[in-house]
C-alpha cells in the first residue's frame, strides 16, 4: 500500500506532505483545487512501479515508463516539463513510499521526456491498479481504445485507456476471494443485474433476468457500479491493487453512494486500497459514519484557503466548504422560519 | 426566564413580555389531562408556546428543550414529533374553549390572536449540539412532523432545530446565560 506522498511544484499543487495513509483515503475540495491532478500523480506513479519489470520487457527503464505515463496520462500541450507548476522556480517533484520503500523523480520546466532524476527502491509489483474516473467508459470502450490504439491522439487520457483495456479481459472462472464474491453480489443487488461484453456482437450488454439492453440505453449509474464488478469478476483487481476514484458520487443516487462505499470498505479491509477525490456531502458524510462506527481511520486531505489541510474522519468531519454549505443552507432555511 | 424551568437550559429561555409566553407543560389542563391517565401513558408535551410580532405578522413558535443531543435519532426525534403535534392540537383546544369556557390559562395576547392566518413555528432547541449536526437532525424533523404540517397547513420550512447559539441568534435566549 502506499505509505505517503509529498509533491512539489506538480501542476496546481505547490507544496503537498500526506503522511500515514490508510486502506480509505479521502480528498476533498473545490473545483478546480487540484484534487484529480493529485489522484493522477500519484496513479501515474503506482503504475509505473507495476509496470516496471513485468513479464518478459525488462528493457523498459522506469524513468522512460514514467515519462510516457505522464505524458499521456496529463496530456501537457507540448512536453512533460509543462506540468511543474508555473510560478515555481524550482522543479516538480514527487516522492512516495509504497510497500514502506521509497520512490521519488523530479524534473524541471524544460523537460520534454527524459526524466534524468529517479530513484526507485519499491520491489517490482504483480498487482493492477486502476483509476476510475467521473465518467463510465462502457459505452465510448471502442471508441477509447481506437482514438489511443489505433488513432494515438489526445482526448482520453490513460486513466480511460488504462480501464478500458483491464475491462476487456475475460471473466475467469473458479474460485475468486470470499470478500470479493460477496462484494459483486451486492454491487449486483445495487443495480440489479450486471454487465457482460458480448463477444459476438463485439459490444457491451447490461443483463436483468433474461432481458438484455444496449450500453448505450443502460443508465450512467448502472454502469460505474458495473465496471468495479467487472474488473473484480476478471481479477484484474486482486488484495494490494490500489483503486484511485474521481467523484464515486457523479450519476449515482445517494442511496447508491451508500451503498458502494459500504462495499469499499469491505474491500478495504481485504487489502484493496482506494484514494477517493469528491466534493459530495453524502460522500464525506457517509464515510465519516463508517469511521466511527468501524473505529476505522480514513484519513481527508481538504483543500481549503490556498492550503492542503489534513485530518482523520475517524476524529472529526473536517472543516471544508462542501461541509459549510449544508450548514451555510441550513441557516438560511431557519431564517427564513423566523421572517 | 421561563417560570417552571426543569433545568439549566430550560432556565436560559427569556424573559418574554407579560402574557407572550403560554407555558403548556405546567398547565393546569394539561395536569388534569394527565391525572387521569395510567403512568406512563400521559400526553407528552413540549415546554412552551411563544407569541411573537415581526413584520406585522404573528408567529406562535412552540418550543422543546432538550439539553444534550440524541443517542438513537429515531427514537428521540419520534419523541420529539409527538411533544410538538400533542402541543399544538392541546394549545387549540384550548383557545377553542375545549376544556373550559373562559380558558383563563391562556392570556389575552394569546385569545386575541387570530389564529386562521398565525405562523406557528415548530422547534427543537438543543443546548449542546455541534452545529454540523443540526441539518440532517431538522430535516428528520421535518419528516417525523409532514402530517401534522400538512394537517394543519403548516409550511415544513417552519420546523426547525436550533442549538443554543441558534436560540440566541433569533431571541427565543435574551438572558444572560446561568453558571
Amino acid at each position: 500500500m502506499l505509505n505517503n506522498a509529498s509533491l512539489r511544484n506538480f501542476g496546481p499543487i505547490e507544496q503537498l506532505d500526506w503522511q500515514g495513509l490508510g486502506n480509505i483515503n479521502l480528498i476533498i475540495g473545490s473545483n478546480g483545487c487540484g484534487k484529480s491532478f493529485l489522484l493522477k500523480a500519484l496513479y501515474s506513479a503506482v503504475r509505473t512501479l507495476e509496470d516496471y519489470q513485468r513479464g518478459d520487457n525488462k528493457q523498459n527503464s522506469a524513468a522512460d515508463i514514467l515519462a510516457t505515463k505522464l505524458f499521456w496520462t496529463f496530456q501537457p500541450d507540448r512536453r512533460i516539463g509543462d506540468l511543474v507548476n508555473k510560478q515555481a522556480n524550482d522543479p516538480l517533484s514527487l516522492e512516495l513510499k509504497l510497500d514502506n520503500r521509497v520512490f521519488k523523480y523530479s524534473f524541471g520546466k524544460d523537460t520534454n521526456k527524459s526524466i534524468a532524476s529517479i530513484e526507485n527502491h519499491v520491489l517490482p509489483r504483480s498487482n493492477n491498479s486502476i483509476f476510475l474516473p467521473a465518467k463510465e467508459v462502457l459505452s465510448l470502450f471502442h471508441i477509447i481504445l481506437k482514438s489511443r490504439e489505433q488513432d494515438k491522439v489526445f482526448g482520453f487520457d490513460d486513466t480511460y485507456l488504462d480501464l478500458a483495456k483491464a475491462l476487456h479481459q475475460s471473466p475467469q472462472k473458479g474460485k475468486n476471494f470470499l470478500e470479493f464474491s460477496k462484494s459483486r453480489k451486492s454491487l449486483e443487488e445495487i443495480i440489479g443485474g450486471k454487465v457482460e461484453y458480448d463477444d459476438a456482437s463485439s459490444r457491451w450488454q447490461f443483463k436483468k433476468g433474461n432481458q438484455k439492453f444496449a450500453i448505450g440505453v443502460t443508465a450512467e449509474g448502472i454502469k460505474k457500479i458495473a465496471i468495479l464488478d467487472t474488473l473484480l469478476c476478471n481479477r484484474y483487481l486482486t488484495k494490494n491493487s490500489i483503486i484511485f476514484i474521481d467523484e464515486p458520487e457523479s450519476a449515482l443516487h445517494p442511496e447508491a453512494i451508500a451503498k458502494l462505499l459500504d462495499i469499499i470498505v469491505i474491500l478495504a479491509n481485504h487489502g484493496i486500497q482506494f484514494f477517493i477525490a469528491s466534493h459530495s456531502y453524502f460522500v464525506i458524510k457517509k464515510l465519516f459514519l463508517i469511521a466511527q462506527e468501524q473505529k476505522l481511520s480514513i484519513p481527508v486531505l481538504s483543500y481549503q484557503n490556498n492550503e492542503w489541510l489534513k485530518s482523520d474522519l475517524l476524529e472529526e468531519m473536517p472543516d471544508n466548504p462542501i461541509i459549510n454549505e449544508s450548514i451555510r443552507l441550513y441557516e438560511e432555511e431557519v431564517d427564513l422560519a423566523f421572517k | 426566564m421561563i417560570t417552571h424551568p426543569k433545568n439549566d437550559f430550560e432556565r436560559m429561555f427569556g424573559p418574554y413580555p407579560d402574557g407572550h409566553c403560554f407555558e403548556i407543560e405546567s398547565s393546569a389542563i394539561l395536569k388534569k389531562i394527565n391525572d387521569k391517565a395510567n403512568q406512563g401513558e400521559g400526553v407528552k408535551i413540549a415546554e412552551f408556546l411563544l407569541l411573537r410580532t415581526a413584520n406585522g405578522k404573528s408567529s406562535i413558535s412552540i418550543i422543546e428543550a432538550k439539553s444534550s443531543a440524541p443517542k438513537n435519532a429515531d427514537e428521540y426525534i419520534n419523541d420529539v414529533q409527538e411533544k410538538l403535534s400533542n402541543s399544538l392540537s392541546l394549545f387549540i383546544a384550548i383557545y377553542l374553549q375545549r376544556h373550559s369556557k373562559n380558558n383563563s390559562e391562556l392570556s389575552d395576547f394569546f385569545k386575541q390572536t387570530e389564529l386562521s392566518n398565525v405562523n406557528f413555528i415548530l422547534i427543537l432547541a438543543l443546548q449542546n449540539c455541534e452545529k454540523s449536526r443540526l441539518p440532517p437532525l431538522q430535516d428528520k424533523l421535518k419528516n417525523a412532523l409532514k402530517k401534522t404540517a400538512r394537517i394543519w397547513n403548516i409550511n415544513l420550512n417552519s420546523v426547525i432545530v436550533l442549538n443554543e447559539a441558534g436560540a440566541k441568534k433569533h431571541g427565543l435566549i435574551t438572558s444572560i446565560t446561568t453558571q
